[in-house]
């Protein structure tokens, strides 16, 4: 907290007494008056508002499809090794590059935003939900086999509350790389949400706007992680 | 035995993967626009590489990707080690480190390229600012991970901070170093990627936005896949090394 | 004033107090007194948590006592020195170092000698620990009894006058402790360095001894010196010699009473 303090006060300091060019770096109370009339205009709320639209939509999805295919993978020895190459590939190359491939299939717009937000953060779920799953301590298993427990029976009482840790971890970090997407989704290319703030701004120089624009994101990223956080927390009662 | 079937399973998905792909148009299999196929992809490819074309362009962005991620090293180990070894500098810095690795230095692109010019400047930047953060942290945790006992064997024997240093923090740290080392790269990449693509100009991710602009789906894809690659064996490899340093020290 | 006697390590009333993050304090040692002579072989033994280690760090120049000193050769101790050498517990060998490198790392750090000097040194070394051959090899490649001769090597080369041995066997499986005690007297009687022994092993404490101190509970005490009157050079057998037995049983007798007096005397065995 000290820190931040001090590092909020330089910064002030550093404006007012003119000891970096003011326009480049802008100063806190600049930055706060930005944000007032951010939010007075209204815009704030449109923006704010299709950021997180975008946002829900895309790491839904990836939750909902890299769920069970993380679960897939990590149960059938097979199919991690059919999907593994692809895996990797979206995890190690630079997603964005994908982006103009996006544009030209689903044209310009919140579409192709959703997408690359969802590539973003589809590897994070699959990646751990595998890992979950494969952590199973097997005598758990040995255990279920022997009560001669039904697939069905073995799947929800056994593995997945073992998985479900590593899951929602899996989450927590994917939320955050979906708003990333987002953001640079509307970096490129958009007329509203957070990205197009920064972007809007910055093309104009206003940089007490676009530090603005920079905190609500923060402070988006911090206020979803967290949610899952506490959710997490609350999972995890029974673990010491 | 097991790796063997890794590898020839993943690579028949690939296959499949591809001749799916190159079916897919001819065939109506898919109502999207252009998406081309495989088969000139790798023409489009050739013909890159043939006429030359590309070669500037990945020169350029190798260059951005090196300076800006040596200027990471350079600043991210030795402050990982001053945060790691001394708890003083740890507890002012850890929550502005905090607020500033959450922050999503893509959404910096704008002020970026202001402060440090369109092209080369903001590219070192962004790649900088990538790869330092994985690199200081995971530095700094290496240091705190250090078993202390050779630390108090060093001093027993009369060593003094320098001796710690040497013999002891800078070997220590290597294994989650080259972590912090292995994920930089990859954030290092994908930032040097979007600032090509943003300010559009030269590098490879400058030559994606073009094509893009221009709807040469072909190339776009032939690019895209070399980039892909590119990160993928660049990552893999980071990921090797990373594990032979780790087996080749198991702890006593 | 100077006290150039016979007596080697001295040390005067040591206390050592850590302050405890609650406010409170914890004394682990008080008033330890004991004098050493030159060559002697000191064991000492005590409860766990009787600040054992916490006393050899003291005359290791590691701790600085609360109150009280530590005298060598009449000198004050204020930090380590060539004259001592630990050996730890836990090894504590640098995983990336050859043996090699690691009986070498004390020499290095003494600042004295060029690295062919070292070179030239270190295999006598290893060749007095039973290491030959092992040079190249790493730590993660040897067992648990060759590791510690390695640090044991490592001590010796600093060529010290007095090795401070921090529970050094304890680590190891019984029957590779014994032979590391038979080791560890054919080379005591070889070197002539003074030592004191840190051990829980009643065994190992009487085996090894010229002199036994037995410490009380927290906090660490002098509860009785008892000096070993048996043969040297002692080979194993002398376990069953009568004179050991009976030292045994006393020791025994004299930690069973600490181990109660710190449980609160309510006859449970702890």
């Amino acid at each position: 907290m000290v820190g931040l303090l001090g590092f909020v006060s330089v910064w002030e300091a550093a404006a007012r007494f003119e000891l970096a060019n003011p326009v480049l770096i802008s100063s806190p109370t600049s930055v706060v008056l930005a944000l007032k009339n951010w939010a007075l205009s209204g815009m704030l709320l449109r923006d704010l508002g299709t950021s997180l639209w975008e946002l829900t939509v895309a790491f839904g999805a990836s939750a909902i499809i890299g769920i069970p295919l993380g679960v897939a993978m990590g149960w059938n020895r097979t199919t991690e090794y059919a999907l593994d190459p692809f895996v990797w590939l979206i995890y190690s190359a630079p997603l964005v590059s994908f982006w103009p491939l996006f544009i030209i299939w689903l044209g310009i717009g919140v579409k192709a935003i959703i997408a690359l937000a969802f590539l973003f953060s589809i590897v994070q779920v699959i990646i751990n939900t595998m890992a979950g799953v494969k952590g199973i301590d097997p005598v758990l298993v040995r255990c279920a086999r022997s009560f001669n427990a039904s697939p069905f029976d073995l799947f929800f009482k056994f593995i997945l509350p073992g998985a479900l840790l590593m899951i929602i971890a899996g989450l927590r970090l994917s939320i955050g790389r979906a708003l990333i997407g987002v953001v640079i989704g509307e970096l490129f290319s958009s007329n509203a949400g957070l990205g197009f703030h920064i972007s809007y701004y910055g093309a104009r120089l206003r940089f007490a706007d676009v530090f603005a624009g920079l905190f609500m994101i923060v402070l988006v990223g911090i206020f979803t992680t967290q949610v899952i956080r506490i959710v997490e927390i609350r999972l995890t009662r029974w673990k010491v | 035995m097991k790796r063997w079937k890794r590898s020839v399973i993943g690579g028949l998905a690939v296959i499949a993967f591809l001749i799916l792909w190159e079916i897919a148009m001819p065939l109506r299999l898919v109502k999207v626009a252009d998406i081309s196929r495989p088969s000139l992809v790798v023409m489009a490819f050739f013909e890159l590489a043939e006429s030359g074309e590309i070669f500037p362009h990945l020169v350029i962005s190798l260059k951005e990707f090196i300076f800006g991620f040596i200027l990471a090293l350079i600043v991210g180990i030795p402050f990982g080690v001053v945060l790691g070894r001394y708890r003083l500098p740890a507890l002012l810095l850890d929550p502005l480190l905090m607020a500033l690795y959450t922050m999503p230095r893509m959404a910096m692109m704008p002020l970026l390229v202001v402060w440090f010019g369109i092209g080369l400047g903001a590219t070192i930047a962004v790649v900088f600012l990538g790869a330092v953060f994985p690199i200081l942290v995971n530095t700094s945790v290496g240091i705190k991970e250090i078993d202390k006992i050779w630390i108090k064997a060093v001093h027993s024997f009369c060593g003094n901070e320098w001796d710690i240093f040497k013999k002891v923090l800078l070997p220590g740290v290597v294994p989650q170093m080259m972590t912090g080392i292995r994920l930089g790269v990859g954030r290092g990449l994908l930032g040097m990627v979007v600032s090509e693509m943003y300010a559009s100009t030269a590098g490879i991710g400058g030559q994606i936005a073009l094509y893009g602009n221009s709807f040469r789906t072909t190339e776009l894809i032939a690019l895209i896949a070399v980039i892909s690659l590119l990160g993928f064996f660049t990552v893999d490899l980071m990921r090797r090394v990373e594990e032979r340093v780790r087996r080749g020290r198991a702890e006593v | 004033m100077e006290d150039i006697g016979l007596e080697h390590i001295e040390l005067l009333h040591i206390t050592v107090i850590f302050p405890q993050p609650n406010g409170g304090e914890l004394r682990a040692v008080d008033g330890f007194d004991l004098q050493v002579r030159k060559g002697e072989f000191v064991t000492i033994v005590g409860p766990s948590g009787c600040g054992k280690s916490t006393l050899l760090s003291v005359v290791d120049g590691l701790v600085q006592p609360t109150e009280g000193k530590v005298l060598i050769h009449g000198k004050r101790v204020t930090g380590p020195g060539p004259d001592r050498a630990l050996v730890f517990q836990e090894f504590a060998l640098l995983p990336w170092r050859t043996i090699e490198g690691n009986v070498r790392l004390g020499l290095e750090l003494q600042k004295k000698y060029t690295m062919a000097q070292m070179r030239e040194m270190v295999p006598r070394y290893i060749q007095m620990v039973g290491l030959e051959g092992f040079e190249k090899h790493y730590p993660h490649q040897l067992s648990g009894g060759m590791r510690q001769r390695v640090g044991l090597a490592r001590a010796l080369a600093v060529n010290p006058e007095i090795l401070l041995m921090d529970e050094p066997f304890a680590a190891l499986d019984a029957q590779t402790r014994e032979i590391m005690s038979v080791e560890l007297l054919r080379i005591w009687e070889q070197e002539k360095k003074t030592v004191l022994f840190v051990t829980h092993s009643i065994d190992e404490a009487v085996y090894l001894a010229d002199r036994i101190i037995v410490m009380s509970g927290r906090p660490g005490r002098v509860k009785e010196m008892i000096p070993v009157d048996l043969a040297r050079p002692r080979s194993l057998v002398i376990k069953d010699d009568p004179g050991f037995v009976l030292l045994r049983r006393h020791i025994w007798d004299l930690l069973e009473e600490e181990v109660q007096r710190q449980a609160g005397g309510k006859g449970m065995k702890a």
